[in-house]
């Protein structure tokens, strides 16, 4: 097999909001810098950032203060985030936002008196969230992607995909071997510094709300690179994904706005269930609960025919729904179900990873020359994100990694890699092809239901032991499973190296959530179902000579603690 | 002959050497600052090392204020402005901004570097510092060149411009603690675009003007008397 060779300074994996930021960061830095971006769709289409509708959290104005930015993260994210990270979030999205509008092009909404508009979003204290209508994400992603196409020092590679990082001799990264989709060609490239931004990506469940391209191939590239990772058991479940049946847009969001604005949820007997389990804020309750309630709901026999629960905005008046969700409208109206006028089918849906790789502020792992951003690290949403702190993130990190990696590279020099262990990689990736029989989507619609049912809303020891089991088993199975056809353009053999990832990942979730004995945040167990009052910990795992190692660390509370912060912020109505 | 050679290559290593010198001059180089206004009573004179002109409140202790925070800079260049130098007014400001705020948090020099973005109330409150001011000259410049008898090949067009003037306020009560004026200027050579060209001499300047900061957080700036 003929593996392709390209020389770079700084490589990044991912072209979502961390991975645009970092390259424009270091681009601009550094203008006689090269920058290679690989993207695994097309540049400006892929990722997730590109579908936030919600918006970006910033502290712009007073009574607004970052104090309050901080602790309204904490408080959302059960305090065990990393409260360095989270003071470096709310520290430098001020001037993300400026940056965003000013220098690359994007323009968020505005009051009557001509400031950028912020909207009100779950947990928190102040009206923080910077917004363009529902389409935030569109407006950030396409300004992003015009820019970096400005830049000449900045390279990307479509439709390629990173398989594997690349380490020298003394455990430091030098690059990446990447995977060209349309050709099945493999390319070694070979980098001072590399950023993993290929923003995480819960899809080894079964419904889901993220970009349907991602695999947690960053985490699964980073875990067999020998990050340690942390947070892994927290994943955010959405209540209110759309239920299309036998459509791929089944799990796609419906933001909470609509609850916020009295929106009732239902169940197959007509029932508002939600006064069951949260009779004083009902709809408006936090995301986690209602999740968790309408899935019970769902598997305890009240759920709607297609396996969801009804939400009805329609009493708010047509009017009022089509004006305020235009974006959701459409989206509805796009699969013949009418929001303004009658109920819609909605389900919880898998929407966001808290977990990932250990960084510190400067996006540095413990490998030395790789860095990482966004959804693929761990640490400053804690046990759940609040709404309009994704993006924040992305584009905040991705900026900062940008310019630390700009300053790391002069004076280190690239490493080949040797060509045995890239040819050893190859003929591992290679493999299925060359074999036939096993059932790969089989597998995957397995691994989607272990997880769904066993390491989802609602878990149990029980469970999760069953859950990794199944996912190491997939994982095994997935070496004999032979895919048909050729290298070029074989989504079959795609889907295998994206569920090798899955698999991989989907038992670090369920192992990560089986040592974690309470109840916080995102992570519910029904055997344990409340917090710990123990100190505070976070889950950490990490591949040592071949072994899985699962530990628990205490939380530093390095800037505040629960009992000093004096209130806990409220988690009421609207967000996304 | 061997001497006529080695003339030779002497003088292509000295043409080369002029060439050389004359390309590693592109950039902007600091100049005087044509005009500061500063305050009634504080007008940036003396010169220091990195900010241009200077000038410090007797008794002023930097010390005493854990936190600043920066506002933006707006143009109040008066002066005909091209398209494109329109468009840098726009985008320079909030960019010479966020240099400052990020060059001033990375030298630790305050506890806390706040951005105030535009059109919100200016921050007051005891031991802050409000770090205000003007981008007075912001001239791109323009590369027109022409063959000119007995000179050769000449540069004709406009040097690029920058000029910046900043007060350094007791957010508390009000008075400016600290005026500086520093500027930049470069000949327009052709090798990069207007944009970068004045990106980079506001680089220039922020980091200059935060060296200044961090040496008045340490006590290290002399006072006017």
């Amino acid at each position: 097999m003929m593996v392709d060779a390209v020389e770079t300074d700084v490589l990044i994996l991912g072209a979502g909001g961390a991975g645009l930021c970092a390259a424009l960061h270091a681009a601009d830095r550094s203008p006689n810098l090269s920058v290679t971006v690989v993207v695994k769709g097309l540049l400006g289409r892929a990722g997730c950032t590109r579908m936030v509708q919600g918006g970006y959290n910033a502290v712009l104005t007073a009574p607004d203060s970052l104090d309050a930015h901080f602790l309204d993260t904490l408080a959302g994210g059960g305090w065990i985030n990393d409260q360095e990270l989270v003071w470096t979030l709310v520290v430098e999205a001020p001037g993300r936002v400026l940056e965003l509008e000013s220098r690359y092009g994007c323009l968020f909404d505005r009051t009557h008196e001509g400031r950028i508009h912020q909207k009100p979003f779950a947990g928190q204290t102040h009206d923080r969230t910077i917004h363009k209508g529902d389409l935030t994400g569109i407006e950030i992603m396409n300004r992003l992607s015009e820019q970096v196409l400005r830049r000449p020092n900045v390279h990307a590679l479509e439709e390629c995909r990173a398989v594997e990082l690349l380490l020298d001799g003394e455990g430091r990264c030098t690059g990446a071997l990447v995977l060209e989709v349309r050709t099945g060609h493999f390319v070694v490239v070979t980098a001072r510094a590399t950023l993993l931004a290929m923003g995480g990506g819960p899809t080894m469940y079964k419904v889901v709300a993220c970009s349907a391209d991602k695999a947690a191939d960053g985490i699964a590239l980073g875990y067999r690179a020998g990050l340690p990772l942390r947070d892994m058991e927290m994943i955010q479940f959405h209540p209110t994904g759309l239920v299309i049946p036998d459509s791929l847009m089944t799990g796609a969001l419906l933001e909470e706005g609509l609850r916020g604005a009295g929106g009732h949820l239902r169940n197959g007997r007509g029932e508002r269930y939600m006064e069951r389990y949260d009779p004083a804020r009902m709809e408006r309750s936090t995301r986690d609960l209602v999740a968790r309630a309408s899935f019970l709901e769902v598997t305890e026999g009240r759920g709607t025919p297609n396996g969801g629960v009804w939400i009805d905005v329609s009493h708010l008046g047509v009017e009022v729904v089509e004006r305020n969700f235009r974006g959701m409208v459409r989206r509805c109206r796009d699969f013949g179900r009418d929001l303004a006028r009658a109920p819609v089918e909605v389900g919880p849906t898998t929407h966001f990873m808290m977990g990932g790789v250990v960084v510190d502020t400067a996006c540095r792992t413990p490998v030395e020359g790789l860095f990482a951003a966004g959804e693929d690290t761990g640490g400053v949403h804690g046990a759940n994100r609040l709404g309009g702190n994704g993006v924040a993130e992305s584009t905040v990190f991705g900026g900062l990694a940008g310019d630390v990696m700009a300053d790391y590279v002069p004076g280190r020099t690239r490493v080949r890699e040797g060509r045995a262990r890239v040819d050893s990689m190859v003929a591992r990736l290679m493999a299925p092809l060359e074999r036939r029989g096993g059932d790969l989507y089989g597998l995957q619609r397995e691994l989607r239901e272990v997880m769904w049912e066993r390491a989802g809303l609602v878990r149990d020891g029980e469970g999760l032991k069953a859950a990794a089991k199944t996912a190491d088993r997939i994982a095994d199975e997935l070496t004999r499973v032979g895919v048909p056809g050729g290298t070029a353009f074989n989504l079959a053999w795609q889907d295998w190296i994206n569920l090798t990832n899955q698999a991989l990942v989907g038992r670090l979730i369920a192992t990560s959530a089986l040592a974690r004995t309470e109840s916080r945040g995102a992570h519910y167990r029904n055997d344990f179902p409340a917090p710990s009052t123990a100190p505070l910990y976070t889950v950490r795992v990490q591949a040592r000579a071949g072994e899985s190692v699962v530990w628990t660390e205490p939380v530093a509370l390095t800037r505040a603690t629960p009992a000093g912060a004096g209130r806990v912020s409220a988690m009421v109505d609207v967000g996304d | 002959m061997a001497t006529q050679t080695a003339w030779r290559g002497a003088l292509i290593v000295v043409a080369l050497s002029a060439v050389c010198a004359g390309c590693s001059t592109l950039g902007a180089a600091q100049q005087v600052p044509v005009s500061p206004v500063g305050t009634a009573d504080l007008k940036p004179t003396k010169p220091d090392p990195s900010a241009g002109l200077v000038a410090v409140r007797s008794g002023f202790d930097a010390k005493k204020y854990p936190a600043i925070a920066i506002v933006s800079f707006p143009v109040t260049d008066s002066g005909a402005m091209s398209k494109e130098e329109a468009k840098l007014t726009v985008s320079i400001p909030p960019y010479f901004q966020l240099q400052i705020v990020q060059r001033l948090r990375a030298t630790n020099a305050f506890a806390r570097v706040d951005l105030v973005t535009e059109g919100t109330a200016a921050p007051s409150g005891e031991g802050l510092l409000r770090l205000e001011g003007r981008i007075t000259r912001l001239a791109a410049g323009d590369d027109t060149s022409a063959w000119v008898p007995f000179s050769g090949y000449s540069r004709l067009g406009d040097r690029m411009k920058a000029q910046i003037e900043t007060s350094l306020v007791d957010a508390q009560t009000g008075q400016v603690m600290a005026v500086t004026a520093d500027r930049r200027e470069a000949p327009n050579s052709g090798f990069q675009t207007a944009e970068s060209y004045v990106e980079e001499s506001f680089q220039a300047l922020a980091r200059d003007l935060v060296l200044f900061l961090e040496r008045l957080s340490k006590g290290q700036v002399a006072r006017s008397n």
